[in-house]
């Protein structure tokens, strides 16, 4: 039964691993992979020497911390939320449209966006009518990180929040009635049932969410960026789709290579981190 | 596991490497003895073609196709990309082996591209000029820049492309009724006169409503070739161009006449004459619908007929009227410059350029057989109306008043119009000879508008053609393009001071601008060279 599967992540995912040697290369398509010249580290040192690259990098570490801080707890928490709702048909009806816009795509709801946080656009009329100037939401690089982040939590929480609910559907219903005839509240189950329960869930998804760091959601930022916020909005994506305007693949495997090793890293240090922490009883592996 | 990972990549880092130049597919030298190259018309010879056709539904064996299939003795095999998955698409199917005989490309740095990853031949000059001399003639008279487009260190690899008509400037429209209203009698004509009328439209309520809920512009900044271009235009300068100053090539942008445009917009924006939402409006392209909802007084680059034409429903006058009967669309020649010259940018008429594939060095007959194709269709009149539009009388006919005019059922039905390649089509003959044949088929108020609002002699152009032929262009003329939007556009809204322009003309050069100057002079030199060779005059042709 296992063969399919093994073949599936051999033919997709371990064989095209082979095509990094492009980094390494001066790749011509006609002569192939095995056929352009060896350059060595040179494509790595046009990608660190670019004068642009140490800002992108820098904007994708702050974007990707920023959505960590502030992504991570949410589909918790809404999960939380709607594992307390008691009527199905409205749990269902809230958990459809949480997690709806995870389906769309980013060419639509950039264009959204932009037209909601406009200056002409709606809450920036609801702004004036309080009294207030409007607010550059796009325009303004503190703002606009905001708005990314706060969006990006928007699109992506409830799709999140399913994980949580599985895992809470797995906690045994026995633990909170023995709590509920010592006395505990809701409250005091869900700090001393709940998120304990949750916590490898919590650790496994940490650490997975360390692997996409050095990616801090190229679709959303190309659909809402604009001039005013180059500055802190150009990450490692955009940078390396202005270098591809000349084909030029050594450099952009280089960069597609730097984030594999960097995304590595850092997930099998969280792993041995967790592990250490908790005595080896969490972690993915 | 990342022990070994490091070790790996250390190991491949340490193989022996060649430097970058000692594998430019440059440096190969051609194996045709062009010399030596027959065709003989009477053996059919089938052609696989790549390109972008007008429609997404255009179909192989169209009415065109066979036309010129039955001309020439050919077999053409179509290859219909579109405009948006092009760039994508090509290279997949390059590398899958798929190299068609002919490629049209958009881009000098597409042509690069394909002669970097082998996939295109070297053509010699001496040979296009051999074989399509009347089309080299045209070439050379309205689109000698083209010849930068195919070249790459001293050698040329595909056929430039030409649109003879693409030589007249950009124009803009005002809303005629809102100008009157606000006492104002006619479409403004310089800096001065656009200034006071984006004035009064701001602030004296020109739609009547009580509100001050309009404005004159909302400056498009989508795209580098037209951000604030009219405005730029009017101090001489082309911002994201190559220009010609006293014999050497400079960049528009940095000039202190771009200074002078940026001061004076950033004080318009100052004063609150310009949408702050501008750069909003240009992400989601809604400057047009803005215009049309009655938010704008002042479009720029509406430069055709047809959108100033009441008896077409699609026009963007019909569409202005449909949301206000009042409404009055003005055309808006260029702006004066200080010497009372209008002024305008223009791409120019060089186009694009068609590429051949390396393979054919084992068939170069093919490559002689296009040429003789393109030097046909120049040639013969009929034969270019039909490779563009069909037969007359069978798909289109002609008066002055209704211009060209497409017959039962062709006129109702596009999507036979797509499979039949039919309207405008430029797919196998992708020039336009707009002064040659076109223009005997024009409408009459078409052509009267273009003599009246965009007259030729307006047109500022960039010196090359496209700053992209720099080779240079390709590692840094993104960037700085891009940089030089966000600077522009953050000293127009008062988020840096006027006087960070010395800073930023330093940093600029800095940057790689001064690479990319000195290659665009080097460049010039080389198109000098070409143009004696190719017996181009100043006045254009031989």
């Amino acid at each position: 039964m296992a063969v399919p599967v093994l073949l599936y992540f051999l033919i997709f995912h371990y064989a095209p691993m082979v095509g990094l040697v492009i980094a390494f290369k001066d790749y011509v398509m006609s002569a192939g992979l095995f056929g352009s010249a060896w350059v060595g580290v040179e494509n790595f040192a046009r990608l660190f020497g670019s004068p642009d690259f140490p800002r992108a990098l820098r904007n994708t570490l702050t974007i990707s911390l920023l959505r960590l801080t502030f992504g991570f707890c949410a589909p918790l928490i809404l999960a939380l939320l709607l594992n307390e709702l008691r009527v199905s048909f409205y749990k269902r009806a809230i958990q459809t449209l949480t997690y709806l816009p995870h389906f769309f795509s980013w060419v639509i709801l950039g264009g959204v966006f932009l037209m909601v946080f406009s200056g002409s656009g709606p809450v920036n009329a609801f702004v004036k009518l309080l009294g207030a100037k409007p607010i550059p939401f796009l325009t303004d690089g503190a703002w606009f990180i905001a708005v990314l982040v706060a969006t990006g939590i928007w699109q992506s929480a409830g799709y999140g929040a399913v994980i949580y609910l599985a895992a809470l559907a797995g906690i045994n219903p026995d633990l909170y009635e023995a709590a509920a005839m010592d006395g505990a509240n809701r409250w005091q189950q869900t700090w001393t049932i709940t998120l304990p329960s949750l916590v490898p869930t919590m650790v496994t998804l940490f650490i997975l969410s360390l692997g996409g760091i050095l990616t801090a959601g190229f679709d959303q930022i190309y659909n809402l960026y604009n001039p005013m916020v180059y500055d802190v909005a150009d990450i490692i994506d955009t940078y390396v789709l202005r270098r591809m305007i000349g084909l030029d693949l050594g450099l952009a495997t280089a960069a597609g290579m730097f984030k594999s090793v960097v995304s590595l890293v850092l997930v099998v240090g969280a792993n041995a981190l967790a592990r250490r922490i908790s005595r080896g009883e969490q972690g993915v592996w | 596991m990342l022990a070994v990972l490091a070790a790996v990549m250390v190991l491949i880092a340490l193989l022996p490497a060649r430097p970058r130049s000692a594998t430019d597919p440059a440096l190969r030298v051609s194996p045709v003895d062009w010399e030596a190259v027959r065709d003989d018309p009477r053996r059919t010879l089938v052609i696989s073609w790549m390109g972008i056709p007008a429609y997404p539904e255009a179909r192989a064996g169209s009415w065109i196709q066979q036309r010129l299939e039955e001309h020439f003795n050919v077999r053409l095999r179509p290859i219909f990309l579109d405009w948006n998955a092009y760039a994508q698409r090509r290279p997949l199917l390059f590398c899958a082996g798929e190299v068609p005989d002919v490629i049209w490309d958009g881009d000098p740095i597409g042509v690069r591209n394909n002669l970097r990853h082998g996939f295109i031949m070297e053509i010699p000059h001496e040979v296009i000029l051999r074989h399509a001399p009347t089309y080299v003639r045209l070439l050379n008279r309205c689109g000698k820049e083209g010849w930068l487009y195919s070249q790459y260190r001293g050698r040329n690899y595909g056929v430039p492309t030409f649109f003879e008509g693409a030589i007249r400037p950009r124009i803009s429209c005002w809303r005629m009724d809102w100008l009157r209203r606000v006492g104002i009698t006619r479409v403004p004509e310089t800096l001065a006169e656009m200034h006071e009328a984006l004035r009064r439209l701001r602030y004296d309520d020109p739609d009547g409503n009580g509100r001050q809920d309009t404005y004159g512009w909302s400056p498009n900044i989508s795209h580098w070739s037209v951000m604030f271009a009219e405005v730029f235009a009017a101090h001489d300068i082309l911002p994201f161009d190559l220009m010609l100053r006293d014999g050497r090539v400079v960049w528009g942008g940095i000039q202190p006449e771009a200074r002078q445009a940026l001061a004076l917009l950033r004080q318009w924006y100052a004063e609150g004459l310009l949408d702050p939402d501008f750069v909003l409006d240009s992400r989601q392209n809604s400057g047009q619908a803005k215009f049309l909802a009655g938010r704008l007084g002042y479009l720029y680059q509406v430069n055709e007929f047809d959108s100033y034409d009441l008896h077409n429903p699609a026009s963007l006058y019909s569409r202005l009227r449909a949301f206000d009967p009042q409404a009055e669309l003005a055309p808006a020649p260029p702006l004066r410059n200080a010497a009372g010259v209008r002024r305008g940018r223009t791409w120019g008429s060089a186009g694009h350029v068609l590429q051949f594939g390396r393979h054919l060095e084992g068939e170069p007959e093919k490559v002689v057989r296009v040429l003789s194709m393109l030097e046909a269709i120049t040639c013969d009149e009929t034969l270019y109306l039909e490779a563009q539009w069909g037969r007359r009388g069978r798909h289109w006919e002609y008066t002055p008043e209704r211009g060209r005019y497409l017959l039962p059922p062709l006129d109702a039905d596009k999507r036979l119009r797509a499979e039949e390649l039919l309207d405008g089509n430029i797919f196998f003959y992708p020039c336009t000879l707009d002064f040659t044949y076109l223009g005997r088929y024009q409408m009459r108020a078409a052509v009267e508008f273009r003599d009246t609002y965009r007259r030729p002699e307006w047109s500022m152009q960039n010196v090359l053609g496209k700053s992209d032929v720099v080779p240079a262009a390709e590692r840094y003329l993104e960037d700085l393009r891009r940089w030089q939007t966000t600077f522009y556009v953050e000293v127009v809204t008062g988020r840096r001071e006027l006087e960070e322009f010395t800073a930023f003309v330093a940093a600029w050069r800095s940057r790689g601008g001064d690479l990319l100057l000195a290659e665009a002079n080097a460049m010039y030199a080389e198109l000098q060279a070409i143009w004696r060779r190719l017996g181009v005059t100043p006045e254009g042709a031989p």
